[in-house]
């Protein structure tokens, strides 16, 4: 607004505008956005709120909002007496960190290859890679995949669960990379070639420190979708040996489990923090990613 | 490269170059074969041993009776009711999902692409984003308790904030027929609205403030604006994501086993229960996730020619 005051003498011309300092329009847009923000933010405001309480305040009908006596025993109870909740959680982190370690080298080695390197059939197989995006078998799969570890007896094992995460997840992986490793220019890697720089030298201490907001951003979706995936973790794990904190959860939460309802949203809560404190804390570099090409397929 | 080399080439070196090719491809297959060897071991063989198990009567308990039975599990499958039913409740929730999953994420990105204060905007879209970062199955466990009649959020605020219905008598949400998909629906639309309006944001902001400034200048009104403008250009990302939502909502199913109901069968869970239930007619269940990917692969199709730009309008 403050912009428009050189162009004073043209409204000399046009009638004189009313200036007012929150024009209707601009109110409205603002209401509607603060209700569509709240309204998201509601439901996990009320899981925190149902963590804090103490159990009799818990089980309250009509039930309150906000705790009137807030603890956080449901937190120390969770994580110290039910048994196999730390078991599942300790899972939980190794099947995460193996997948994304996993999905993250492999992505960047291939996306690498399919943008810079170049070797015969290397455009049938990115063909093939965008064509199997649009290809609604995932679910269909799932039976192929248990008979797989059946086959390579690892059913119940966390490999077991940790192959098929980065499996499932390189496609998309992959060619989000190809859009980031895209963006490098290409004089850059000819100065490097020039200088004799090895090809595992230029991508390793060259082109990855440049790409790091496309790995935030290949990490950042591969944590969501490994760290509460449900149905492979359901299906190919039955012990504590392998089960992860989601298929806990959901037994805990089907009404076979003795779990109260402070304790669940004190576990939901520490579960759900941890994604969004991640997404936070490396927001920056995730929305540049987004931008610089991750996005712009 | 080729301008470092002498013109002539003797034959040994010339050999040597091509040594040094091959090299040059034996580094690029190097860095693409971890990706192949996941690839083929967990989703294209499985895929083709899903196909293979389709065309036999395996059942999982009983592997060494497996006959070859060419097309009758298929033809089973056009035959049964249940599947169709099951493909019609599939689609009965698509329909209600899809509207609010993908207008309400419009409406909001345009109000956004409005505000002109940077610092206001990532503060809106963080908050609406904050529902994408929970994995789907721990939503679903969420809005699971937030439906419950007497502990739920639902209710909390219908009843002891706007009094509308009573504790007495209060509604029943997912353990009500009626209620069950539509409830499902607005769950996915929490979820996805942050997600599917930072892509359509990224969508307009590819159009150029210009075009904007000049419909002002002729007068348009706002609405004109965000009808006339940005709607047409934001049609090929509307497109990704129509096609991307119809298959994830097409193929429901880990929102029925955490959230299960009776009245509520979509293929999906059809052809999980047959696969893993106690007698585990793989065969017969590969077939069903068959044809259903193949019908949502023609939908997928149909809707990519229905929607996709017009050459002429670039």
């Amino acid at each position: 607004m403050v912009t428009e005051t050189p162009a004073a003498p043209a409204s000399l011309a046009r009638p004189p505008q009313p200036r007012r300092a929150l024009p209707v329009g601009t109110t409205a847009r603002h209401v509607v956005l603060i209700f569509f923000c709240v309204v998201t933010m509601l439901p996990l405001v009320w899981v925190v709120m149902m963590s804090l309480k103490p159990l009799q305040e818990a089980y309250l009908v009509p039930v309150k909002f906000f705790p009137t006596h807030p603890t956080l025993s449901a937190y120390s109870f969770a994580f110290s007496h039910i048994p196999d909740l730390p078991r599942y959680f300790l899972n939980s982190v190794i099947a995460t960190t193996g997948g994304l370690i996993g999905v993250l080298v492999i992505s960047s080695l291939a996306g690498y290859a399919l943008v810079w390197l170049p070797f015969p059939g290397r455009r049938i197989l990115l063909a093939m890679l965008v064509a199997s995006l649009f290809f609604p078998t995932q679910i269909t799969s799932v039976i192929g995949i248990y008979q797989v570890d059946n086959d390579l007896n690892l059913l119940d094992t966390l490999p077991g669960l940790i192959f098929p995460y980065i499996a499932i997840n390189l496609v998309v992986s992959t060619f989000i990379m190809t859009g980031v490793f895209r963006s490098i220019p290409k004089e850059l890697l000819e100065a490097a070639r020039a200088d004799g720089c090895t090809v595992l030298r230029t991508f390793g201490q060259i082109v990855l420190p440049l790409c790091l907001n496309g790995l935030v951003v290949v990490g950042m979706i591969n944590f969501i979708a490994m760290w509460g995936e449900y149905l492979l973790a359901y299906t190919l794990t039955s012990t504590s040996a392998s089960r992860t904190l989601t298929v806990g959860m959901a037994e805990a939460t089907a009404g076979t489990g003795v779990w109260e309802w402070p304790q669940i949203s004190a576990v939901f809560t520490v579960m759900i923090a941890l994604p969004i404190v991640l997404f936070i804390a490396l927001q920056r570099w995730f929305m540049k990613g987004l931008m610089e090409g991750a996005l712009r397929q | 490269m080729s301008a470092e080399l002498p013109l002539e080439l003797s034959p040994s070196s010339r050999r040597k170059a091509k040594r040094r090719t091959l090299g040059r491809y034996a580094i690029g297959y190097a860095f693409v074969l971890p990706l192949l060897a996941f690839l083929l071991l967990y989703q294209v063989y499985p895929i083709l041993r899903v196909l293979w198990l389709s065309f036999t009567n395996f059942r999982y308990l009983y592997p060494d009776n497996t006959q070859f039975v060419g097309w009758r599990n298929f033809d089973r499958v056009i035959h049964d009711q249940v599947f169709w039913q099951g493909i019609g409740q599939a689609a009965e929730f698509t329909a209600i999902f899809i509207p609010g999953g993908v207008l309400f994420p419009v409406f909001l990105a345009i109000l956004m692409d409005r505000v002109k204060n940077g610092q206001v905007v990532s503060l809106y879209r963080t908050l609406l984003y904050i529902p994408a970062l929970i994995p789907g199955p721990l939503v679903f466990i969420l809005w699971n308790w937030m439906y419950g009649p007497s502990q739920g959020l639902i209710n909390l605020v219908l009843i002891s904030g706007l009094h509308i219905s009573s504790w007495a008598n209060p509604p029943l949400w997912l353990s009500n027929d009626a209620w069950f998909i539509p409830g499902v629906a607005v769950m996915e639309w929490w979820w996805g609205i942050g997600y599917h309006t930072v892509f359509f944001m990224v969508g307009l902001s590819t159009i150029p403030n210009e075009l904007y400034e000049a419909a002002r200048m002729d007068g348009a009104s706002e609405w004109q604006i965000a009808w006339r403008i940005s709607l047409p250009l934001l049609k090929p990302m509307l497109l990704i994501i129509l096609v991307l939502r119809l298959s994830t909502a097409m193929g429901v199913l880990v929102e029925y086993l955490l959230m299960g109901h009776d009245s509520f069968h979509p293929w999906t869970v059809y052809m999980y229960n047959l696969a893993f239930s106690n007698a585990q007619p793989m065969g017969y269940a590969a077939a069903v996730g068959w044809v259903g990917a193949a019908i949502m692969l023609v939908v997928a199709v149909g809707l990519y020619f229905l929607l996709r730009p017009d050459p002429e309008d670039r």
